[in-house]
C-alpha cells in the first residue's frame, strides 16, 4: 500500500533527541542542488549516491523565508543536532555545512503546518471528525485524554505517534468507522498504487 | 552430495530454487544456489560513512552475503567491518539505550554499528554528545545491560544505495529491476549482525529503495513474500510494493495484502515474521508457516515503479528487512510452505 496514511518518521528505535527542521528553496531543482552541493562537499560519489539532506516537496508553496527569503515550492530535511545529516557534518573526506543565513532561515514543523503535507492545523484536523464523532471521542474514557493531549497543540503531526493511536483506539472502540479513520490520518493522494 | 573425503556437502538453496521466475527479488542472501554459485553476482551496493565511498557486496558460492566485489577501489573480497573502518574503540558501559564511554580513540558517530562481548545485536548509535578527554555518552538504538566496562569497537554506519534484483529476469526497461536510493538521508542502513548473526536491512521511518523507472505491470495472479521485522513501525507502509504490495497496518499488528482491496491478518511487533501473500481468486496468507485463506482477489493494475520498504523515502516502515521479492504466479499452499521453510532454516 502506498504512503498514504501515515508513518512515524520522527519515531527511531530509541527516541533520539535531533529535531527535524526544514530549509524552504524556491524549487525542486534548487532544493536537489543544495543537497547535492552538501553531498559533494563530503565526498559522495554522485553516481550511487548524489543527495545529502531529503528534499520534501511541500502541499503548497510558502511565501516569505526559507533561503531565498520569499519562500518556496520544496523543502531540505535538516535533522538538527544529528551528527550527520544536521546542519554541519565531517567526514574524513571532508565536511559541510549550512551558511549561517541557512541555519538562520531553517524553520520548524509548526511553522510549515499546511505546507508540509503531514502537518496540520488543529481545526483542519478536527473538521475530518463529525461533531458526533469528536463528542463521542471526547466522552470516551480511554480515548479522551488523547485527545485532551492532541487539542492542547495549535498543530498536528499525522505521522506522530498520538495522531495514529487515537486513530487506531477511536477505530478500535467504534467511535469512528474505517473511512475516517483513514481520512483521519491522510496525508497524500488517495490509493493509487496499493 | 558427496564429497571426496566421503562426508556430505550441504548444496545451498534459496527461494529461486523452490519456485523459479520471480519478477524481482532482493535479498542479502543469494536468490538461488546458481546465482550463488559462483560467488559474483551482486547482492547490495554499500556507501560508508566514513568517506562515502560505495561498493558491490556480492553473494558468495555459499549463499551468504560475501565481500567486497572486484571492482571496489578499496579492495576486492573485503568484509563488512574491513570496508567500513573503524570509527572508534572505547571502555564503555551500558544501561537501558544509555552507552556511557572513556578513553574513546576518537568520537563516535551515529549510524556506526557496535561490537562487544556483553552487546545483543544489532547495536548501534542513534547519536552521540560531545566527548571530552575520550569520555562522553551515546544513544543506543536499544536497551542495553553491560555492567562492568568492556571494550566496545564502533564501525562506521553502512547504508545501502542499491539493491540488485537478482531473479535474472529484465522486468524494468530491458534491465533487472535494482533498487535504488542517490539520497544518503533516506538509505537505508545496513546492520551486519542482525539475525542470527546475519545481517539486515534497517529503515527508520524514512529510509527505502526504490526503482528509477517503473516496472514491467504484471498480468496474472501474484506472489509476494517478505522476511522482516516491524519495530513500532508505520502502519500503513509497503515491505515490497509494485503493482500490489504486501505491508504493516494499523500499528505494527498486522500483516496486510493489497491489491484492488486490502485485508490483513495479525502479526506481532518487534518479533522476526515470514509474511507471503498469495493475490488471486484463491487468496491466501503464509504468515510464519501458517496458512490463513484469505486475502484480495483483484489485482490492482498500472504501471509503477517497485518500492522496498517503503516510498521514495518521505515514508517507510520502521524495522528491518532481509529479503523481498514478489512473483507473477500464485503460490500453491505447499510452495509457499516450501519457501518458508527455506526462509526460516536459514536465519
Amino acid at each position: 500500500m502506498r504512503h498514504h496514511i501515515i508513518s512515524v518518521l520522527t519515531f527511531f528505535f530509541a527516541g533520539g533527541a535531533s529535531a527535524q527542521s526544514y530549509l524552504v528553496e524556491p524549487s525542486l531543482t534548487q532544493c536537489q542542488a543544495r543537497s547535492a552541493a552538501q553531498c559533494s562537499a563530503l565526498h559522495c560519489d554522485g553516481v550511487t549516491t548524489i543527495y545529502w539532506w531529503p528534499c520534501q516537496p511541500l502541499a503548497s508553496a510558502t511565501t516569505t523565508g526559507g533561503s531565498s527569503g520569499t519562500g518556496g515550492t520544496t523543502a531540505l530535511q535538516i535533522l538538527v543536532g544529528d551528527a550527520w545529516f544536521g546542519i554541519a557534518t565531517s567526514n574524513r573526506a571532508g565536511s559541510g555545512n549550512l551558511t549561517v543565513a541557512e541555519q538562520a532561515a531553517l524553520q520548524t514543523e509548526a511553522q510549515l503546518a499546511d505546507a508540509l503535507p503531514w502537518i496540520v492545523r488543529l481545526a483542519a484536523w478536527a473538521s475530518r471528525l463529525s461533531a458526533g464523532q469528536l463528542n463521542a471521542i471526547a466522552n470516551n474514557p480511554t480515548v479522551k485524554a488523547e485527545l485532551t493531549a492532541i487539542q492542547a497543540g495549535s498543530t498536528v503531526n499525522l505521522k506522530s505517534a498520538a495522531a495514529q493511536k487515537l486513530a487506531s483506539d477511536a477505530l478500535s472502540a467504534g467511535l469512528i468507522d474505517q473511512a475516517t479513520y483513514n481520512n483521519l490520518l491522510a496525508w497524500q493522494a488517495t490509493l493509487s498504487n496499493p | 552430495m558427496g564429497s571426496p573425503y566421503g562426508g556430505t556437502k550441504k548444496l545451498y538453496a534459496g527461494p529461486g530454487d523452490i519456485v523459479s521466475g520471480a519478477t524481482a527479488w532482493y535479498g542479502l542472501r543469494g536468490y538461488s544456489a546458481s546465482y550463488a554459485s559462483p560467488g559474483t553476482g551482486n547482492a547490495i551496493n554499500l556507501r560508508r560513512a566514513s568517506d562515502n565511498a560505495t561498493c558491490n557486496f556480492v553473494v558468495a558460492s555459499s549463499g551468504n552475503l560475501g565481500g567486497t566485489a572486484g571492482a571496489c577501489a578499496q579492495g576486492s573480497g573485503l568484509s563488512l567491518a574491513a570496508f567500513a573502518t573503524t570509527d572508534a574503540t572505547a571502555s564503555c558501559t551500558a544501561a537501558l539505550t544509555t552507552l556511557t564511554c572513556t578513553g574513546a580513540s576518537s568520537t563516535p558517530h551515529a549510524g556506526s554499528t557496535l561490537t562487544g562481548v556483553g552487546l545483543t545485536q544489532p547495536a548501534y548509535l542513534v547519536s552521540c554528545g560531545t566527548f571530552t578527554a575520550g569520555a562522553g555518552t551515546c544513544t543506543l538504538n536499544a536497551a542495553q545491560t553491560v555492567s562492568v566496562a568492556e571494550t566496545i569497537t564502533m564501525t562506521y554506519g553502512l547504508f545501502a544505495t542499491e539493491a540488485y534484483d537478482q531473479s535474472g529476469f529484465n522486468n524494468c526497461t530491458s534491465a533487472p529491476c535494482n533498487v535504488v536510493q542517490a539520497t544518503a538521508g533516506n538509505q537505508p542502513q545496513l546492520l551486519p549482525s542482525c539475525i542470527v548473526g546475519l545481517p539486515c536491512l534497517s529503515s527508520n521511518g524514512s529510509r527505502a529503495l526504490v526503482t528509477s523507472g517503473n516496472a514491467a505491470t504484471v498480468l496474472t495472479p501474484q506472489t509476494y513474500y517478505a522476511y522482516y521485522y516491524p519495530n513500532n513501525s508505520n502502519i500503513d507502509l509497503a515491505l515490497i510494493e509494485h503493482n500490489n504490495s504486501i505491508g504493516i497496518l494499523n500499528p505494527n499488528t498486522t500483516f496486510y495484502s493489497a491489491a484492488a482491496s486490502v485485508v490483513s491478518i495479525t502479526a506481532s511487533n518487534a518479533a522476526w515474521h515470514f509474511g507471503l501473500a498469495v493475490q488471486s481468486s484463491s487468496p491466501f496468507f503464509n504468515l510464519d508457516g501458517a496458512i490463513t485463506s484469505s486475502g484480495p482477489t483483484v489485482r490492482a493494475t498500472g504501471a509503477n515503479p517497485i518500492e522496498l520498504m517503503g516510498n521514495s523515502g518521505t515514508s517507510s516502515i520502521t524495522g528491518y528487512l532481509t529479503e523481498a521479492g514478489e512473483w507473477p504466479v500464485a503460490f500453491t499452499n505447499t510452495q509457499s510452505g516450501s519457501v518458508y521453510t527455506n526462509a526460516s532454516s536459514y536465519y
